[in-house]
């Protein structure tokens, strides 16, 4: 028997409350007794008959909150104790904190007030606004997740260089996609638990290989955005580096996955080193980035493992794992080439190049990297090639153009086009009714945060152009646990006519098919 | 937490866009919304200033520490001039902040004369307002003397005082007393700055017949009655401690009965005393005031702290008290209340915002805690919801969540204590203060109660006096 005793004079806590205290410290295995109980009279005799009454509560009064232990160990006594005492005023168990949480909170410090456990703060406020919110986010040892885009380069390095220095995770500026401990944040898919751990600096393109690993049969450990910027050389990989050493000694997660638009070379050598040391398999899909970079540390390290498309890199972690996917190159389908043959015999003869209307940044990237291996040329108003690549006039395509809606260029002052479609919609018939466009190749982006139809919303805007005679081909990136359905929608491009491709690359590699030999 | 651990679960904050909640609420997972503005109204100078103050953090954990310890007992009842520190013979108290006859306010004037009258210092009402009109009488703060008084709070040198006293260890401030007179009850009082010969009549009774009863009452409990033990259980109860005392007052005459039973042995006083407890609910009023004072002023004087420890009027003013500021007052013309009138009164006739009571907010009660006081939100709006929100509302300014004061409407959440100029300036949300309200004519006396936020002025002075103090 070892008891331990804590009188707080003048605490008063209501007597139900006690109770419940009492009775869940008193449940516990190595528990002989527990009492939490005001130091009346009354009060005193019953832990005395209980045989709980030690020396220092005896001289307890009405006034004072006695807290006693008995348990096997004087060591698990005082651990219960201590117990006992945060619970007075920890709040209530369970999931919510209380009817607070329905209230909104003015400050993050009044937030952490009405939920002390609260451990990842994400923000979606004004750019120049985030290092000093951020900034205390991380003194108060919350985690950070920034949504928000126009955040200094140099805020940015300061605020990954904080958090690593205090082992939090700063995701982002401009990270739109994350899942952890099972809940998605921003821009997410729903995914079924699984082994595969992601690090991505690309916020669709994250989207995009989960949504492949789903429809694999693979399964999700967590998603660890890092924003577009952080494998740029300015910050050199900070956020991804601490994201694959964290997956890394994750219990659960056995594959990793490293996704991003194309890193630049001193970024590119930091990640690939941190990937080399990990002890678990490591696929790594830069979209648009040339492979001979990173040859020779393939070559080196056998656990690293390189994809040709996000898609595929989603289907390579599953067999890494374990699964059953195939990492095959992908295919355009038979189904798929009859489509484009007969497209081929009506197609207006004016018609020649390729035009890109997207709401994803990451897939408006690989969309340039694969179609562009067939067909030369292609500009972008957010270009792979930063120094031949660029449109002259975004608002107006001419050649083949793929545009990314979700451009700040696009956004100032507007919501996300993957939150309203308008925008995209209205591009979409625009460039339609264009006499030199022949295809039209687009994404659709499912998931939480998502428009709860977008794939109805661009299937409208088909329609309205359908007279023009072009070939509307999409991918829709989601899963059949999204709110929205991935059947369903995919089945509303399919019946305005569209050509519904399984994954992004292969909608690209169908787009090149039928875009091979129109001399554009 | 280490970034590992949070790959286990997620509890977020939602700093913006409130659609992203929503979906992770949608999810069942823990988040709360955060209605972001931007601090100091968006004015980078601002910001630079609240930045360079960073030094009040230490500064406020060690200051709070010594609030939260605080142990207000009620030990006796004394008489002020004999009890409160530095009172003189022909000094009268007043609320707020200092003030001179010419700038004091109808129910403050009218409470004065009812002083000089009731210590004979004048026959009637004309020759006392020519008393106090001739600068033979010291008119000094209660906060200047370790006291607080509600309302016009007026202390004259024969009245009785109860004596708190902090019973906390007194490294963390222990030992410091606070005194208040004792609760008249509601009505023609002279706290409201009435003075006809029933109310004088009342308070001499009270010298006379209740403070000798009590005080024997309460000299025969040996450690005295737990002032901060009765407001934490009047919370529970309904009280908000400031504008509802019911529970507090019932809780108080219930301990101290038996005792007073024991100690007097005239069964008429015993009777009268009794009756005058069950009939005025604020009795417990004039013993939370003394016990907040006595908690919040331990942290006076903590160097660098941006707390503040006492807010109060004087029907005139409204005055701040900052812990790293010292004495000093900070000052703005006192608000009208807005709120709800006897039959007969309206808005018009209701005098600015008077009293010391706006101590039950600097700690964390009254309208901090209206949600622990449904029966009373008629004051902030009529619904529960209103007054979950007012507390909310002011966990944005304040450093801390009390520990022992707590709120079972909130599952047990503690009221939020510590109002920090910082945030204040930061956020832009001003306390919220419940109160009673005079007519400001002298002599006619409580005309309703109701709710009004503190002035801006007096922060954003006492701001800048920090900044001047501490910054870069």
């Amino acid at each position: 028997m070892a008891l331990a005793v804590h009188v707080l004079s003048g605490a008063y806590h209501d007597s139900v409350k006690l109770m419940r205290i009492s009775a869940a410290a008193s449940e516990k295995a190595h528990v002989r007794g527990a009492a939490a109980l005001m130091g009346t009279p009354m009060n005193l005799e019953q832990l005395a008959a209980s045989g709980l009454l030690a020396e220092e509560a005896k001289g307890a009064g009405p006034n004072d909150l006695v807290l006693v232990v008995d348990a096997d160990a004087p060591e698990a006594a005082q651990e219960e104790l201590t117990m006992m005492e945060a619970a007075l005023t920890a709040p209530r168990r369970g999931g919510g904190a209380g009817p607070l949480a329905d209230l909104s909170a003015s400050t993050l410090d009044a937030a952490l007030g009405v939920d002390p456990a609260i451990n990842l703060a994400l923000f979606s406020i004004p750019g120049p606004s985030v290092r000093r919110e951020a900034e205390r986010a991380l003194r108060k040892g919350l985690h950070c997740l920034i949504f928000s885009d126009n955040v200094p380069v140099e805020d940015e390095v300061a605020l990954k260089q904080m958090g690593r220095e205090k082992d939090l995770l700063v995701m982002g500026p401009d990270c739109g996609t994350a899942h952890i401990g099972g809940v998605g944040l921003g821009f997410c898919n729903v995914v079924r638990p699984g082994e595969i751990g992601i690090a991505g600096a690309a916020g669709t393109g994250i989207q995009e290989a989960m949504a492949a690993i789903d429809s694999g049969g693979g399964g999700i450990s967590c998603a660890l955005g890092t924003g577009g910027r952080d494998v740029s050389d300015a910050v050199c990989g900070l956020a991804t580096i601490q994201a694959v050493e964290t997956l890394s000694e994750d219990a659960t997660t056995k594959v990793l996955l490293v996704l991003g638009k194309p890193p630049e070379p001193a970024a590119t050598a930091k990640v690939l080193e941190t990937a080399a040391k990990c002890a678990k398999p490591v696929v790594i899909h830069f979209v648009g980035a040339k492979t001979e970079d990173m040859d020779r540390y393939l070559h080196a390290h056998p656990n690293l493992h390189m994809a040709d498309s996000l898609a595929d890199a989603g289907r390579l972690a599953i067999s890494l794992s374990g699964g059953q996917a195939e990492a095959t190159p992908f295919e355009v389908g038979m189904g798929a080439r009859a489509r484009i043959a007969e497209w081929s015999r009506t197609r207006p003869k004016s018609c020649r190049y390729l035009r890109g209307v997207y709401t994803g940044g990451t897939l408006c990237a690989e969309a340039q990297a694969i179609v562009g291996k067939t067909i030369e040329g292609i500009r972008s108003n957010a270009p792979l090639d930063k120094i031949n690549g660029k449109m002259a006039d975004p608002m107006s395509s001419e050649g083949h153009a793929v545009v990314d809606l979700g451009d700040d260029l696009f956004t100032r002052g507007k919501p996300h086009p993957m939150i309203d479609p308008a925008p995209r919609s209205a591009r979409i018939v625009q460039e339609a009714r264009d006499p030199e466009t022949a295809v039209v190749l687009f994404d659709v982006v499912l998931g939480l945060g998502a428009h709860d139809d977008p794939a109805g919303e661009a299937a409208r805007a088909i329609e309205e152009a359908s007279s023009s005679g072009v070939l509307f081909i999409a991918s829709v990136t989601g899963t059949e646990g999204d709110p929205q359905g991935l059947n369903v929608q995919r089945a509303k491009l399919a019946e305005a006519g569209a050509l519904v491709a399984d994954t992004h690359a292969e909608a690209c590699l169908a787009a090149a098919a039928a875009l091979e030999g129109l001399g554009g | 937490m280490s970034a590992k651990k949070l790959l286990e679960g997620v509890r977020v904050a939602n700093v913006g866009v409130a659609l992203f909640a929503e979906s992770i609420a949608a999810q069942n997972a823990p988040v709360v919304q955060v209605d972001w503005r931007p601090p100091a109204g968006g004015d980078t100078k601002m910001i630079e200033r609240l930045d360079s103050l960073a030094a009040c953090d230490a500064a406020n954990d060690a200051a709070i520490e010594r609030l939260q310890a605080a142990r207000p007992v009620w030990v006796d009842i004394g008489v002020a001039i004999e009890d409160i520190p530095g009172m003189g013979e022909r000094t009268l108290l007043h609320a707020g902040p200092p003030i001179t006859w010419e700038r004091m306010s109808g129910p403050l004037k009218g409470a004065m004369i009812g002083a000089a009258l009731l210590e004979g210092w004048a026959q009637d009402a004309e020759a006392a307002e020519k008393l106090c009109a001739s600068g033979e009488i010291t008119f000094e703060p209660c906060h200047h003397h370790a006291a607080v008084g509600p309302m016009a709070g007026v202390v004259s040198p024969s009245m009785p005082v109860s004596i708190i006293e902090n019973r906390a260890p007194v490294e963390l401030g222990g030992g410091g007393r606070a005194y208040c007179t004792l609760n008249e009850g509601l009505g023609k009082v002279l706290r409201y700055g009435a003075y006809s010969e029933d109310v004088l009549t009342r308070l001499r009774w009270m010298g006379e017949e209740l403070a000798p009863a009590l005080r024997a009452a309460l000299r025969a409990m040996p450690d005295g009655l737990d002032i901060k033990n009765v407001i934490a259980r009047a919370l529970q109860m309904g009280d908000e401690a400031h504008n509802r005392n019911v529970a507090a007052t019932s809780t108080v005459a219930r301990t101290i009965m038996p005792c007073l039973a024991e100690a007097v042995s005239d069964t008429g006083v015993i009777s009268r005393v009794a009756d005058f407890l069950a009939g005025n609910d604020h009795f417990f009023l004039n013993l939370a005031m003394p016990a907040a004072k006595a908690s919040l002023d331990t942290m006076a004087g903590v160097e660098g702290c941006s707390l503040v420890y006492a807010m109060s009027r004087n029907g005139t003013d409204f005055g701040i008290r900052v812990a790293g500021l010292g004495d000093a007052w900070f000052t703005a013309p006192a608000k009208h209340p807005v709120g709800l009138f006897f039959p007969g009164f309206t808005q018009e006739d209701a005098n600015p915002d008077i009293g010391d009571s706006a101590i039950m907010e600097t700690l964390g009660v009254g309208g901090f805690a209206m949600a622990a006081a449904p029966a009373i939100v008629s004051f902030v709006g009529g619904s529960t919801a209103e007054a979950f929100q007012a507390t909310n509302e002011m966990y944005g300014i304040t450093w801390a969540r009390s520990r022992d004061y707590t709120l079972p409407a909130l599952d047990f959440a503690g009221v939020p204590t510590g109002v920090d100029v910082r945030k204040v300036i930061e956020t832009g949300i001003y306390p919220v203060i419940n109160t009673g309200i005079a007519h400001r004519e002298p002599g006619v006396g409580q005309i309703g109660a109701g709710v009004l936020r503190a002035p801006e002025a007096p922060f954003q002075k006492a701001f800048e006096a920090l900044v001047d103090k501490m910054g870069g």
